[in-house]
């Protein structure tokens, strides 16, 4: 297929890339700073759980060089929810921008915006406040024990499931009758498995400046994925026409879902319009840990049931996700732990899921690439292996006859979507028993499992795991597209996609390019501007090439054919008959027309036009990639630590349109996901303060912590895609948790069931295990 | 955390020599810090600290072989420097080189001081060693006397003001020595680290250091595991008993990083390694 | 307070704070490839040349700098790209970009003393500068490239 095409299945260099090599000032922070800038600082609470009896401002504010002080007394108090997701957010309206209660140690108690930085964090320090503190709730088990104390008591909170037991969202799904099926199985086999808080760690950390313009109008340059969302959420929040902000999100270093939260847009937008000055507000490395948002850590039994030759009866899948102080994607979240697992083995008759997400006073849950999944997986994953160790198969032939097919569903897809009911759909492709064959292969699994390998005191195992995720939300996203064609025959791209660095920009610009026929190089794409670039939900469920991509494919369709009317005009020829390529349009016996003189004809000569046109496009489906991943670790017997000697991840992803920047998404996903399971922890002192707000405590993967990732990308084509393309930058974050745990068990023999899988924790377990008989 | 802040800090000085910089530090005002690599003070400055006194000029940063074998390290030598040098990739099996390729990151190791370091004294992969290889320190005060460095931390000297000028290892023979550390990730804070070293003359062993540190404690020597191995040499019966005297004699100390239970049963996974680190190294030879 | 030094290639005089350090000064000066992601020295974006050794300019006190030569991206060959800089756009190394000053000039500090690294070696270099996105494949093949092209890593 690729060889077929000309820019589509290329790894051009990405159209950022030079820009980001010189090291130019394209961030959110390079911008040299705006006359009378004013810088924010945040004051934050030191308790976990308390109110504000009083709060004094005034040493701060007569502090020479102090702008503003903003506090929950000058600052609106509707109810919203800081979720950058579409309208209306499917998250619960818990939070204000400032309250009178805080519930969290890192919640919002002040801002200060100074002439500098250091005036503006002196000037916290200046700030009194008179806490009422109590009792806090620093666990799923506090948060539902009877007469826990109640973490959101406001009587103006909007679509919180029950906050009297701390339950900020609950989602049930049901097919079949599980419970028959459990106790009709000759073979259950349960799992239990806890999931610990995680950070998203972009190195760019939050950042945002805002001015006025010379129109009066509010300017937000930030490190966003939303930008439609945060200025939608702006003008609600703060009582502003939405046409008087623009939005524009710069090159942006990193997000994987922390930036699909306004989190700090907010401020710097209200202390430039009280002000009428330019701010700034860039979270610090600490604020990023405990002002920010976290993967939701979550306790999910999983049981399965089977026919003594492991036919599966039944799936039940519980979960207990933790959302922390609010309930920002509490509720989405918790339904894709389901809904992003279950349909992948759909030879199954009966299926429950049943989930809450409880209020804690620990950091807030949000986005984070893999969204829920990569919990649920570790639960259904290692079930899948211990049901396959209980009826004495391969696992890995276990799945090939068990997962989902092209032109196959599941009856999940419909009952469970997005915090809602779902849509049906049909899998229009899936290479997945391919990917598990070319993992396999390349990792020596037939030659390696069960051979448990020996040297000194470390034995190997390999393990495997397989997953889905999607390609956008269905019925629900959005994405649109505007081309337009200049005189030399380039054309702008505009696009409300937002790349937070994973070469999106690159990616719509080849589809472009490819449907246009022309190099990359003339396909100029600006993106992510709401004054300038039409809509899009934003970069967040996978759907930038999919969903963005479609647009982007159909808009650049029809400029073609407006491109070929010009043409037949010229070469008075039915239109139908010519081709375009290469820059060109060409007629059967030969006779051509460049695009540059198409495109100055219609600027200036017969029958003058601008051709353009706008799409946009909205999934009736969500195709998923599918992904099977492989790893071989040491484990060293005598202190419990893993290594990951080895790493394959074969994806199906149907067209790479960039074949780097695919593999790229998967690497980079894999680390994340190794961390993850192995290292990766934020942890909190008894009054929940945190012990890891430093990349010195919180230890992110560096060179000498990882294996060799090798991403196979398995050819595909998926009917419904731009150019056969599906997403692809989540799934890679859900494997290595279970492939590891897998790969341990192959190796020792025992189970890990908590995540991360620290030498201590295996250590013990080992013990354990060597001393029962 | 502790609360940290530069930006009160009104003054930098640059004194030329240990003596003007002793006097800009003698009366122990605690508005003044001394400064070397700069990589603790920069995230760690205490607010009421007003005046720096970078020590770049003061102090030598140059590493010498002497004729008698013993090595001298200027207090401002960077970890990268240090384990560059040819003199030390040679003592004691290298282990001085190969403990600093675990420090930190290489942004930090072209960056860190010896003497920065060891004035500071906290949790460390370098002390353990150090002490492993009988380092002095000299201490300026107004005149220099020399302490051997395991007693440094114990004594007046590292509370009061003072300057560390250099480092001394002293001339060891037929010395083999290895380290071992044990952390989250490669670059990581250790949760316990290691160093034996192992005197041998004629097939004999004379002289043994077992130092054991991040316990979560500084540095702790195994002087009956020493005693041990002096007495029974590398035997693997000898060295099966030192895992567990170890593990009895070191201390160790529970944080949500590791608990004292697990540290204590590191201990004698490191000690077994370096020892038997020692003992191939020795078969090599 | 004021320190002398050189900026690629430029000898400069410069106003900074006594208690400011390197890394706000050079972005206060304009030098913003220099990144600030944590200021305490655990991400390595903030990594530049001093005296041709790739330092964490958070971990140093400007007046740290006085006499020194400092080089940042900016001082790499504008008129073509560096071949580190060539290499991570080839290999598809760079993601969000913002790790890839610092980890090209940490990468050229090394083959400046090392033309010829193995894998291992260039890992082991790079091991304090962090990166989220690309799990660092694509970053080694790069350095890798440069080291295997017919020049050699005698560009560092």
């Amino acid at each position: 297929m690729a060889d077929k095409l000309a820019v589509v299945g290329h790894s051009e260099i990405r159209l950022d890339g030079r820009a980001l090599v010189k090291g130019e000032p394209v961030f959110v922070d390079d911008r040299p700073p705006e006359p009378d800038l004013l810088h924010i600082a945040l004051l934050r609470s030191p308790h976990a759980h308390a109110r504000i009896r009083n709060i004094d401002t005034t040493a701060a504010e007569s502090l020479a060089g102090v702008a503003i002080v903003l506090d929950h007394r000058n600052t609106p108090d509707r109810r919203y929810t800081t979720a950058g997701q579409g309208y209306p957010e499917p998250s619960p309206y818990d939070a204000r921008m400032f309250d009178t209660k805080v519930r969290f140690v890192g919640d919002r108690v002040a801002c200060v915006a100074a002439d500098s930085l250091e005036i503006a964090r002196r000037a916290t320090s200046l700030i009194s406040v008179d806490y009422e503190i109590l009792e806090p709730v620093l666990s799923i088990d506090e948060a539902i024990a009877a007469g826990a104390p109640v973490i959101h008591d406001e009587t103006d909170a909007l679509d919180v499931w029950d906050q009297e037991r701390n339950i900020a969202a609950h989602m049930v799904a049901r097919v079949g009758d599980v419970e028959q099926a459990l106790a009709g199985s000759p073979i259950v086999v349960e799992v239990t498995t806890e999931t610990q808080y995680t950070q998203h760690v972009p190195l760019e950390p939050h950042a945002v400046t805002s001015y006025l313009n010379e129109d009066g109008r509010l300017v937000i340059i930030s490190s966003t994925q939303v930008p439609f969302h945060v200025r939608r959420i702006l003008s609600r929040l703060l009582d502003i026409p939405l046409h008087r902000i623009r939005v524009i999100k710069p090159r942006i270093g990193g997000g994987f879902g922390v930036k699909q939260e306004v989190l700090i847009e907010d401020l710097a937008a209200l202390v430039t319009v009280r002000t009428g000055r330019p701010a700034r507000f860039i979270y610090t490395r600490e604020e990023e840990f405990v002002s920010s948002r976290t993967r939701h850590p979550m306790r999910i039994t999983v049981k399965l049931g089977a026919e003594p030759d492991g036919t599966l009866r039944a799936i039940s899948m519980d979960v207990l996700s933790n959302t922390g102080a609010y309930g920002t994607h509490g509720l989405t979240v918790l339904s894709n732990v389901g809904s992003k697992t279950l349909p992948l083995y759909n030879k199954v008759d009966n299926i429950r899921f049943f989930g809450d997400a409880v209020y804690t006073n620990l950091p807030v849950g949000g986005a984070y690439r893999g969204y829920g999944a990569s919990q649920g997986y570790f639960a259904l994953e290692t079930a899948v292996d211990r049901l396959a160790d209980r009826v004495g198969v391969d696992p890995l032939e276990w799945r090939i006859g068990n997962h989902i097919r092209a032109g196959e569903s599941s009856p999940v897809f419909r009952a469970l979507g997005e915090g809602r009911e779902g849509v049906d759909q049909i899998i229009p492709s899936c290479a997945l028993t391919e990917c598990i064959r070319r993992g396999a292969a390349r990792i020596g699994w037939s030659g390696k499992r069960g051979a448990r390998r020996r040297r000194g005191s470390l034995v190997h195992g390999v393990g495997m795991s397989i997953h889905m995720q999607g390609s956008g939300i269905p019925l629900i996203d959005m994405a649109s597209a505007t081309i337009k064609m200049n005189d030399d025959g380039s054309f702008n791209l505009l696009v409300g996609a937002t790349d937070l660095g994973t070469g999106s920009d690159t990616v719509l610009g080849q589809i472009a390019a490819e449907v246009l026929g022309v190099p990359l190089d003339h396909i100029v794409v600006t993106s992510s501007d709401t004054d300038t670039t039409p809509f899009d939900t934003g970069a967040y469920a996978s759907s930038t090439t999919y969903v963005s991509g479609m647009a982007v494919q159909l808009a650049a369709e029809e400029v073609r054919d407006h491109i070929l009317d010009v043409a037949a005009e010229i070469l008075k020829i039915d239109r139908a008959q010519l081709q375009s390529g290469e820059g060109r349009i060409t007629a059967p016996d030969g006779s051509s027309v460049s695009l540059e003189e198409i495109g100055l004809r219609t600027f200036y000569g017969a029958n003058q036009r601008q051709i353009a046109a706008t799409r946009s496009f909205v999934p009736e489906m969500s195709p998923p990639p599918f992904l099977a991943s492989f790893c071989e670790v040491a484990v060293d017997e005598d202190t419990g630590r893993i290594e990951v000697v080895d790493y394959v991840a074969a994806v199906d992803c149907g067209t790479a349109i960039n074949p780097h920047l695919a593999a790229g998404q998967v690497e980079g996903a894999i680390a994340n996901g190794i961390g993850y399971a192995l290292f990766e922890e934020m942890v909190f002192d008894v009054d929940g303060r945190s012990l890891t707000d430093d990349l010195g405590r919180y230890k992110i993967a560096t060179t000498l912590d990882l294996p060799p990732i090798e991403v196979i990308l398995v050819e595909s084509y998926d009917p419904t895609g731009p150019m056969g393309a599906k997403s692809i930058s989540e799934i890679g974050i859900n494997a290595p948790i279970p492939s590891i745990a897998n790969a341990v068990h192959d190796a020792t023999g025992i189970w890990l069931t908590e995540t991360p899988f620290t030498p201590e924790r295996v250590w013990r377990a080992l013990e354990q295990a060597r001393h029962s008989p | 955390m502790t609360r940290t802040s530069r930006a009160q800090i009104s003054e930098y000085l640059r004194p030329q020599s240990p003596d003007e910089a002793w006097r800009l530090i003698e009366s122990g005002a605690p508005t003044r810090r001394l400064l070397a690599g700069g990589t603790d003070l920069t995230i760690t400055c205490p607010p009421e600290v007003t005046t720096l006194i970078d020590l770049a000029a003061a102090l030598p940063e140059d590493i010498a072989l002497a004729a008698d074998g013993s090595i001298d390290i200027g207090a401002m030598a960077t970890f990268a420097e240090i384990a560059e040098h040819p003199a030390v990739r040679k003592r004691a099996s290298g282990v001085v080189t190969d403990m600093l390729g675990h420090v930190g990151s290489p942004l930090l190791r072209n960056v860190c001081t010896l003497g920065g370091h060891l004035a500071r004294g906290r949790l460390s992969d370098v002390i353990p060693v150090m002490i492993a290889l009988d380092a002095t320190v000299t201490i300026y005060t107004g005149s220099s006397v020399t302490i051997p460095l395991a007693e440094y931390y114990d004594g007046a000297h590292h509370k009061a003001p003072h300057l560390v000028t250099g480092i001394h290892l002293p001339p060891l023979t037929s010395a083999t020595a290895a380290y071992s550390r044990f952390a989250r990730t490669a670059f990581d804070f250790p949760i316990i680290n290691a160093c034996c070293r192992v005197d041998h003359e004629a097939n004999r062993v004379t002289e043994v250091r077992i130092v054991l540190g991040a316990t979560p404690h500084r540095a702790q020597r195994a002087r009956q595991t020493e005693q041990l191995i002096r007495d029974h040499g590398l035997s693997p019966t000898a060295i099966n008993d030192a895992v567990g005297l170890a593990r009895t004699e070191i201390v160790t100390g529970s944080a949500w990083v590791a608990s004292a239970e697990y540290r204590t049963h590191l201990v004698g996974v490191l000690v077994a390694r370096c020892l038997q680190h020692i003992v191939d190294r020795a078969v090599d030879r | 307070m004021r320190i002398a030094a050189e900026i690629n290639g430029r000898r400069i005089e410069e106003t900074v704070g006594p208690g400011e350090t390197l890394l706000e000064a050079l972005r206060r000066l304009g030098y913003t490839s220099v990144k600030d992601g944590c200021a305490h020295g655990d991400c390595g974006t903030c990594a530049v040349l001093l005296n041709g050794r790739a330092v964490a300019s958070c971990l140093m006190f400007a007046g740290q700098a006085h006499g020194a030569r400092i080089t940042t991206i900016e001082g790499l060959p504008a008129e073509k790209a560096h071949p580190l800089q060539q290499a991570m756009l080839e290999t598809g190394g760079v993601q969000c970009g913002y790790c890839i000053p610092a980890m090209i000039l940490t990468a050229a500090d090394l083959l400046r003393r090392n033309a010829t690294p193995t894998r291992a070696e260039i890992a082991a270099y790079l091991a304090g500068n962090l990166c989220r996105c690309t799990g660092y494949v694509k970053q080694l093949d790069a350095v890798e490239l440069v080291v295997e092209s017919p020049e050699g890593g005698a560009h560092g």
